[in-house]
């Protein structure tokens, strides 16, 4: 399918999100589409598949102009939106949720079970996806959640497929058997719009690349023509020196000391160290149990043995409230499910954990809030418009920075920070670094979890790195490589 | 699973000492008894068609067994049956409603028991005999009552039960053939408002309060039962209006709408005679054990007026 | 246009009031006399209290059906221990006090023991029901006040020309505003209805303030409790039947979101004056109960159609 989106103007209540943006997808290609976060890719691919209507300008599909007014109008043209935050219902069956609106029905009006488990075992079986499409959403794993969605989209015999941030999940096996999936289906004959901010693996799978910048189109380039570099100065106007930016301090007194920290099935016997003005980062595989041995540090899961102390001094931290009290700050993994509340404005999500400080007498001063806030917006760099303004009306970028701030705010001696720039564009990724060395500089005691090991090697100074719940090996910066990382991560190493 | 058990075990037990205490109640039937399953004597009005049935029972020498249907119809099917288990010779019942005792007295008349049913009629052949006070006649006599008192007219207000029930219709029909001259083209009387009470006294006293608030005139007011009465008579109060000297009427006879009247804040309330049905209930149910006489099948009993007596 | 759309936005129910009002005074204008308005606000005050009290519960996502159960407990208990000679200055505190405790029942089992509020009030409410029968015998407490000067006073005195109900109304009104305006416990009440998980990983104490919020609407259902019994001068054990869902309705007419999070008190009152206005107008008017019934069904539907479309 060849689809072609030029000069779209789009506006929300007065705001120009998009002026002259466009793209021109070719049959049989993937195409990526990349621009900073709040650079309007998501806006104009909901334009495409009728979820918004445009104000000004033309989509042609194969030659004809289309005139979308819902998503069933660019359903029927066979376009299929994948989103980041996957459309799935994890109490349903795979089934279930493939034919979720589109049931076959008996003639009763019964849905036909029998043939629809038939149907999306063929389609599933096509992606290499061999499971019992009977089984719940909920017990696989989030690399076959994806797949389930495309699934859906073959359902529909799209040609076109958008892809939002397919892989910010995804283990880099999952990875390969989605290029793999996405590579066949293209031979078939299935173009594809890919959204992503991982610059490795868009050259890896995409033909050609369409840049925007400021809701504006920017340019097209072949991936075989062009540079990492090129298509980053591309997307922020400008170039960008060094990705991860470094400072180097020594360390001072240990702050964190956790000992044989146990919760059964999660992870086990797990201890380490952190110094004041030092970042330990935190790698493995998803699933690996990093995640669950933050929670436990934050007191938001319950553990079963072991010991936290903080400056030399043993802690009971049962609940965030201790957590806090004994500084420490955690900025989670799940932006919409533990860091905002997206219907909260940007001023009250970022006060959240810190609204005592902001009280005289018991009573909240709104005053106080306002320049606070003002304080943070502006050191952080959040762009935003206001700080009334709904979280949820923000980029993913700038609902990162809101979270950071909202622990920042709370003076934090120990911060811990769990996938800090996931779905999160090349400019911000690098201020939020530039944030992480700053707190460093002040002797904050700093943990990153992330799954990206160039980023783990970039900005921390010990890595740890976790193994079906138990840490492994912990590496000094000079002695760590992805290579070493990874075979401690797989469970090799000794 | 556990925890499911645990519950359902102890609902069990509950019930069984629920019933138990039931048991309690109504006790042991050697020589001749009479089952009285009463709606609901939570409400005290009907204590008094209670102790009336008890009374005159005693008198006859009959042990009078009394069930509670705590006004949820469909505890009384069970204990008619309880009842017949239990071998008593006659039932006298007031139904919560038309229609869920039907089947179980229908048993029992089939078992050649007599059944009188008072106050309210059931859906079923070969009843005995059904008394029940003339609600149409006493609306009617409350009209005239205060045609008595108000010779010349005037302006009055008709609070109402909830709407569609017999009692509503009646006594409102009743009343409004006197009162309204829609009906009764001799009436002076004018009908300035009419609201809804629902029988009970928080609403009454609401829509009270509002048509006081609407109207500067009002010489009387006719409730369709005390309840509602007592709530008018408050929201009279509550607006400083005691002493324009509003005509209050109610109707059933309730101990608080007697305490009312004896404070000057009411003036009268058309009675039901449930002293006369209950002993009557229990006479028609002698007769015909002793000598099977029928009486007849429906008696309406007219209510007096509480300042006649 | 936008603008126009905030002001409606913030200000539709107090429109929709006004509207009302007008409509009402135009068919007859004893609707608007001082007299019937403050007779408006001592009716209201009732079912604003608990609705105050519902604003929270709903604002955390949660619901209280056990409000009305708990005001004709608290109302029945109280008529017991002012006829058995009981001091009043003694009853009053102890009734409020009791409703507070009731409340806190709920809380426990929807905070700590983690079950869905619309169950654990649903039986609560069976059972205080039942515990009011069994505490009457099902019969009520009549002529409570005539020795009662300050149970009196709830309903019937005034104070600056204002009547009680009035007046207590609108001082609890401004203290639960600022509770839920500028205290962290107000913040929190909404953080835990816009996301509880977010809220609790903040480091808000949210197990307490999901208990507090019933606490909370069950002292203002005893509160209620008190005015009715003093309003009737008798208790009576099956009063506040369908008061929760009046309630509800008041929260829902404010514009206050079921799914918890979004909402204001102010909103809530505006609701309570709308039914109640209706109630009272409607009365005035003459018109006739069936469509009275009719009328105020067709006024809640509007109101949250005009609520999701301007949540839109």
């Amino acid at each position: 399918m060849e689809v072609i989106m030029k000069g779209i103007n789009k506006s929300f209540s007065g705001v120009q999100v998009l002026k002259g943006a466009g793209i021109h997808v070719k049959e049989k290609e993937i195409h990526a589409l990349m621009g900073e976060n709040g650079a309007g890719k998501s806006t104009l691919m909901k334009i495409l598949s009728g979820v918004y209507t445009k104000q000004e300008g033309l989509i042609e599909i194969n030659g004809q102009e289309q005139h979308f007014h819902s998503i069933k109008d660019s359903e029927n043209k066979k376009i299929a939106f994948i989103h980041q935050e996957l459309n799935v219902l994890n109490e349903m069956s795979i089934v279930e949720n493939m034919f979720l609106g589109k049931e076959i029905k008996k003639k009763l009006g019964l849905v036909n079970n029998k043939e629809m488990t038939k149907i999306a075992k063929e389609k599933l079986h096509l992606l290499g996806l061999d499971v019992d499409p009977t089984i719940l959403v909920k017990d696989i794993s989030v690399g076959k959640r994806q797949l389930v969605e495309i699934a859906k989209a073959l359902l529909m015999d799209a040609e076109l497929i958008i892809m939002d941030e397919p892989t910010a999940a995804l283990t880099d096996k999952e990875i390969d058997l989605l290029f793999e999936i996405i590579r066949n289906l293209k031979n078939k004959g299935v173009s594809f719009i890919y959204i992503s901010h991982r610059m490795e693996e868009i050259f890896h799978l995409c033909d050609t690349i369409t840049v925007m910048r400021d809701g504006s189109f920017v340019g097209q380039k072949d991936t075989k023509d062009t540079s990492f570099d090129e298509i980053v100065s591309m997307m922020v106007g400008y170039s960008l020196d060094d990705r991860f930016p470094r400072v180097e301090i020594d360390p001072g007194n240990i702050v964190l000391s956790v000992k044989d920290l146990n919760l059964n099935g999660k992870f086990k016997d797990v201890s380490f160290d952190v110094r004041e003005g030092e970042i330990l980062g935190f790698s493995g595989l998803m699933g690996s149990g990093r995640t669950d041995v933050m929670h436990a540090i934050f007191g938001s899961i319950p553990f079963d043995s072991g010991t936290i102390s903080i400056n030399q001094k043993k802690v009971q931290i049962n609940s965030p409230i201790q957590a806090k009290k004994n500084g420490i700050g955690f900025i989670t993994e799940d932006r919409k499910n533990e860091g905002l509340i997206l219907s909260f404005s940007v001023a009250e999500n970022t006060i959240l954990p810190s609204l005592k400080n902001f009280t005289e007498k018991k009573l909240i001063k709104e005053s106080k809030i306002t320049g606070k806030v003002a304080e943070y917006i502006k050191k952080l760099n959040v762009r935003t418009p206001n700080q009334t303004i709904e979280t949820n009306k923000l980029s993913g970028g700038n609902q990162q920075k809101i979270v950071i701030a909202k622990w920042l705010m709370t003076d934090p001696k120990i911060l811990i920070l769990d996938e800090p720039t996931r779905g999160v564009d090349v400019g911000a990724k690098k201020e939020i670094y530039e944030i992480i060395n700053h707190l460093k500089k002040q002797g904050v005691a700093i943990i990153v979890v992330s799954s990206e090991l160039p980023e783990v090697l970039g900005i921390c100074d010990r890595i740890a790195v976790m193994h079906e719940g138990v840490l492994k090996k912990i590496f000094t910066r000079l002695d760590a490589t992805q290579e070493k990382i990874m075979e401690y991560a797989t469970g090799g190493g000794k | 699973m556990k925890k499911v058990l645990l519950v359902v075990f102890a609902a069990l037990l509950l019930m069984v000492g629920a019933a138990c205490s039931n048991d309690d109640e109504a006790s042991g039937a050697d020589g001749d008894s009479i089952a009285l399953l009463m709606a609901d004597l939570g409400n005290p009005f009907f204590h008094v068609l209670r102790d009336a049935v008890v009374e005159r029972g005693e008198e006859l020498g009959y042990e009078v067994l009394v069930y509670d249907g705590q006004n949820d119809a469909s505890r009384q099917p069970s204990q008619v049956e309880d009842a017949l288990q239990k071998g008593v010779s006659a039932i006298i019942i007031n139904p919560a409603d038309e229609s869920s005792s039907a089947n179980a007295l229908k048993e029992a008349i089939d078992k050649g028991i007599p059944v009188v049913t008072v106050d309210r009629a059931v859906d079923v052949d070969g009843v005995l005999s059904y008394l029940v006070t003339d609600n149409l006649k006493g609306g009617e006599l409350v009209g005239k009552w205060l045609e008595g008192q108000l010779p010349d007219g005037g302006k009055v207000i008709h609070m109402e039960g909830v709407m569609g029930t017999a009692p509503q219709r009646e006594r409102g029909g009743g009343f409004l053939s006197v009162i309204d001259p829609n009906e009764n083209s001799e009436s002076k009387f004018e009908i300035i408002g009419t609201a809804v009470g629902d029988f009970s006294m928080a609403p009454a006293e609401a829509a009270m309060s509002d048509l006081l608030a609407r109207h500067d005139e009002i010489d009387a007011v006719f409730a369709q039962n005390d309840t509602m009465a007592v709530g008018i008579a408050r929201a009279i109060e509550t607006a400083g209006r005691q002493d324009e000297g509003i005509i209050i009427i109610g109707f059933d006879g309730a101990k608080e709408a007697y305490d009312l009247i004896e404070k000057g804040e009411m003036n009268v309330t058309a009675v039901q005679d449930f002293d006369f049905i209950g002993s009557e209930a229990v006479n028609f149910v002698d007769e015909y054990l002793k000598n099977g006489t029928e009486p007849e099948d429906f008696v309406l009993v007219d209510v007096y007026m509480s300042d006649s007596k | 246009m936008a603008r126009f759309e905030g002001v409606f936005r913030k200000y539709g129910t107090v429109l929709g009031l006004i509207l009302l009002v007008v409509l009402i005074t135009i068919i007859n204008p004893r609707f608007i006399t001082l007299d019937n308005i403050l007779n408006i606000f001592r009716q209201v005050s009732i079912n604003g209290l608990i609705a105050f009290g519902m604003t929270f519960v709903i604002l955390t996502g949660g619901i209280d059906l056990s409000v009305g159960a708990i005001l004709a407990l608290s109302g029945m208990l109280l008529g017991l221990m002012i006829a058995a000679g009981v001091p009043e200055l003694i009853a009053i505190p102890t009734v409020i006090i009791f409703g507070a405790l009731l409340g806190l029942f709920n809380g426990i089992f929807v905070a700590k023991v983690k079950l869905q509020a619309f169950i654990v009030t649903l039986a609560t409410m069976t059972m205080y029901r039942g515990i009011t029968m069994i505490i009457s015998d099902g019969i009520p407490a009549m002529g409570l006040t005539s020795d009662a000067p300050i149970l009196n006073f709830f309903s019937q005195g005034s104070i600056l020309g204002l009547p009680f109900p009035m007046v207590l109304l609108l001082i609890v009104f401004v203290i639960l505003m600022i509770l839920l305006k500028y205290t962290v416990f107000g913040r929190g009440v909404y953080a835990i209805g816009g996301n509880e998980e977010v809220a609790r990983l903040a480091s808000l104490p949210t197990d307490r303030i999901k208990t507090m919020v019933y606490v909370i609407s069950g002292t203002m259902a005893a509160l209620a409790g008190v005015i009715l019994t003093s309003r009737l001068s008798s208790a009576q054990p099956t009063a506040g039947m369908m008061f929760e869902l009046d309630a509800i309705a008041a929260v829902v007419i404010g514009g206050t979101s079921l799914a918890g999070g979004k909402g204001r008190l102010f909103g809530t009152l505006i609701g309570v004056l709308i039914i109640g206005v209706l109630n009272n107008g409607l009365n005035i008017i003459g018109v006739s109960a069936f469509y009275q019934q009719f009328i105020k069904g067709l006024v809640i539907l509007l109101a949250v159609i005009l609520d999701r479309k301007s949540t839109r």
